[in-house]
C-alpha cells in the first residue's frame, strides 16, 4: 500500500524534473525523486541500500547540481515553441522507453526467471542456521563473489579523481606543478 | 489505535524536553559567556533571569513576519521548516539509556548522518529563495562547510564502528563497558569534536553570525519564526552533536566507573550530565577563541582533517587486525 503511494509520488516528481521552467525547481523536484526511490527500498526492507541512496546521491550529487546550477546565470527561455518542440521529443522518447520496458514486463515470469540465473549454484549454508542483517549480507556478498566487480567500480571512481585533478592542474613552464 | 497513541505520546515526550532544552541551551550560553566576561547576563526576567528564554521565544512569536517581494515564496517558507523538522528528526534514534530508544535501528548511525546530510538543504534553499546576494553568498558558504567537514567526520565515525562492530547506537555504548573510546580514540575525538564545530556552523567557525564583516549568513532576510525556527534547528542541531560525542565517545549512558556510588545514578542522567559537559565546551569556546577566516577554515577541513582522519582509519583498521581484535 504505502509502496504504490511512494511510486505514485514518484512518477509525479520525475514528471516535475523535466516539465518545470525553473532548474532549481527541476533539481528539488529530482531531490524529492531520490528520497522518494529511497523509501522505496525501505518498504523492500533493504534499509542500507535505501540510507546510502540518501548519503550519496542526496548529500552529495545534488547539492553539488545544486551548487552548479546555482552559480550558473541561466536564462529561463520559456517561448511555447520551444517548449513543444523539446516536450514533444522528451515524450517521444518516454514513450519509447517504456515500451521496451513493458515488452519484457509482458512476459514477466520468464523475464524475473532469467533475472534469477546465476551461476553459482551453492547453498548458503550460514544462512541456515543464523540471519544476517542488511550491512552484513552485502558485504559477504560483495567482497565474495562480486569482489572483481566491486574492484572495478573502485578503479573508475580512482581514474576519475585523477581526471579532475589534472584537470584543475595548470602546469608552469618549468613543469612546475601549481594547484 | 492504543498502539499509535502509545507512539504519539512517545514522539512527544522526546520533542517537548528537547524544545524546553533548546529554550535553557539559549539561557545557559548567554549566563555562561557572562560570567566569563565578568557580567551578570539576563537576569530581570523570572527568578535569576530564567524565564527569559520564554519572553525571547515570545518576541519572535509575535513580530511581523516579512515575506521580501521578489523571494520565492514557498521555498522561502519550506527551508526553515526543514532545518527545523531535520534537526528533530534525529533524535529518534538517540539511546537515552539503557532500552530507553524509540526506534531502536541497526543503521541508526547512517540514519544520523543521512538526516545531517539532508540538513544542509534547509540552508542553501533559504538563501536561494530569499533572492538577495548575502544571504545568498552565505548560504553558499555555510553550505560547502558543512559538506566538506561532514567527510571527515564520517571517516572518524567508521574507525569507531570498526572498533565496536556495528552501526546500531545502543551498541556502540554497550561496546565501551570496559574502556570508553576517547581514550585508545583521543585524537579522532579531537578532530570529531572540532568538525561538529564547524558542521553545526559554530564558533570558532560561525561565519553566518559575522555581521559586521560578512553581514550574516543564509538566514538575513528572515525575521519572525523563520529566524526561530532556523533557530531552534540550529541548537536541536548542537544538542545532537554533543549526545552524538557522548555516544561515540564517552559510553553514552554508561558511568563514570563501574562501582557502588556511580552505579546507582539512573543512566539517563549520567547521559544529559554528559551532554551538558560538551554544551558547556560550545559555550566556552564562543567566549575565548577568535573567529577563523573563510580560506583557513576550508583549508583545515580538507587538507588536516581530512587526511589526518584517513590515516587514523587505516592505522586502527590495521592495529585491530594485527592483535586480531576485530569484533565480528
Amino acid at each position: 500500500m504505502m509502496f504504490f503511494l511512494f511510486l505514485i509520488f514518484l512518477i509525479f516528481c520525475s514528471f516535475g524534473v523535466i516539465s518545470s521552467r525553473n532548474p532549481i525547481h527541476s533539481i528539488l523536484f529530482l531531490v524529492c525523486v531520490f528520497i522518494l526511490s529511497s523509501a522505496l527500498l525501505f518498504c523492500l526492507e533493504i534499509e542500507f541500500l535505501g540510507l546510502s541512496f540518501i548519503l550519496i546521491y542526496v548529500g552529495a550529487i545534488a547539492i553539488l547540481f545544486l551548487f552548479v546550477v546555482m552559480m550558473l546565470d541561466l536564462k529561463i527561455n520559456d517561448k511555447l515553441f520551444n517548449r513543444l518542440q523539446y516536450d514533444l521529443v522528451t515524450y517521444f522518447l518516454i514513450f519509447f522507453f517504456f515500451l521496451e520496458l513493458a515488452l519484457p514486463l509482458s512476459s514477466l515470469s520468464s523475464f524475473t526467471s532469467s533475472l534469477q540465473y546465476s551461476n553459482f549454484d551453492w547453498i548458503n549454508w550460514p544462512l541456515q542456521i543464523e540471519t544476517f542483517t542488511n550491512i552484513q549480507a552485502v558485504g559477504q556478498v560483495l567482497y565474495s563473489y562480486y569482489f572483481i566487480l566491486f574492484l572495478l567500480a573502485g578503479f573508475i571512481l580512482f581514474v576519475s579523481i585523477i581526471g579532475s585533478l589534472m584537470l584543475t592542474l595548470t602546469l608552469n613552464k618549468t613543469g612546475e606543478m601549481r594547484s | 489505535m492504543f498502539f499509535s497513541l502509545i507512539l504519539i505520546l512517545k514522539i512527544f515526550l522526546i520533542i517537548i524536553p528537547l524544545l524546553l532544552s533548546v529554550a535553557y541551551f539559549t539561557l545557559a550560553e548567554r549566563k555562561i559567556m557572562a560570567s566569563i566576561q565578568r557580567r551578570r547576563g539576563p537576569n530581570v526576567i523570572g527568578y535569576l533571569g530564567l524565564l527569559q528564554p520564554l519572553a525571547d521565544g515570545l518576541k519572535l512569536f509575535i513580530k511581523e513576519t516579512i515575506l521580501p517581494t521578489s523571494a520565492n515564496i514557498l521555498i522561502f517558507l519550506l527551508a526553515p521548516l526543514l532545518t527545523f523538522f531535520l534537526s528533530l528528526m534525529g533524535w529518534v534514534v538517540i539511546p537515552f539509556g539503557e532500552n530507553l530508544v524509540v526506534a531502536n535501528v541497526n543503521i541508526g548511525l547512517l540514519y544520523l548522518f543521512a538526516i545531517s546530510s539532508l540538513s544542509v538543504y534547509g540552508i542553501i534553499l533559504s538563501g536561494w529563495s530569499s533572492n538577495s546576494k548575502y544571504a545568498f553568498l552565505g548560504s553558499l558558504r555555510s553550505a560547502s562547510q558543512m559538506v566538506s567537514y561532514e567527510v571527515s567526520i564520517g571517516f572518524i565515525v567508521i574507525s569507531v564502528v570498526l572498533c565496536c562492530g556495528s552501526f546500531n547506537l545502543s551498541e556502540i555504548i554497550f561496546s565501551q563497558s570496559k574502556v570508553w573510546y576517547c581514550l585508545p580514540l583521543f585524537p579522532m575525538f579531537l578532530i570529531f569534536f572540532v568538525s561538529a564545530l564547524a558542521e553545526t556552523n559554530r564558533h570558532p567557525f560561525d561565519l553566518p553570525e559575522a555581521e559586521a564583516e560578512l553581514v550574516s549568513g543564509y538566514n538575513v532576510e528572515y525575521s519572525a519564526m523563520g529566524f526561530a525556527l532556523f533557530f531552534l534547528g540550529e541548537y536541536a542541531n548542537m544538542l545532537l552533536m554533543s549526545s552524538l560525542t557522548t555516544i561515540l565517545f564517552f559510553g553514552g549512558w554508561l558511568p563514570i566507573l563501574n562501582i557502588i556510588p556511580f552505579n546507582f545514578i539512573p543512566g539517563f542522567v549520567c547521559f544529559g550530565g554528559k551532554i551538558c559537559i560538551f554544551v558547556i565546551l560550545f559555550c566556552w569556546i564562543r567566549a575565548a577563541l577568535p573567529r577563523y577566516r573563510y580560506d583557513q577554515l576550508m583549508s583545515l577541513g580538507w587538507k588536516t582533517f581530512l587526511p589526518v582522519s584517513i590515516g587514523w582509519l587505516f592505522f586502527s583498521s590495521s592495529i585491530l587486525i594485527c592483535f586480531n581484535f576485530l569484533p565480528f
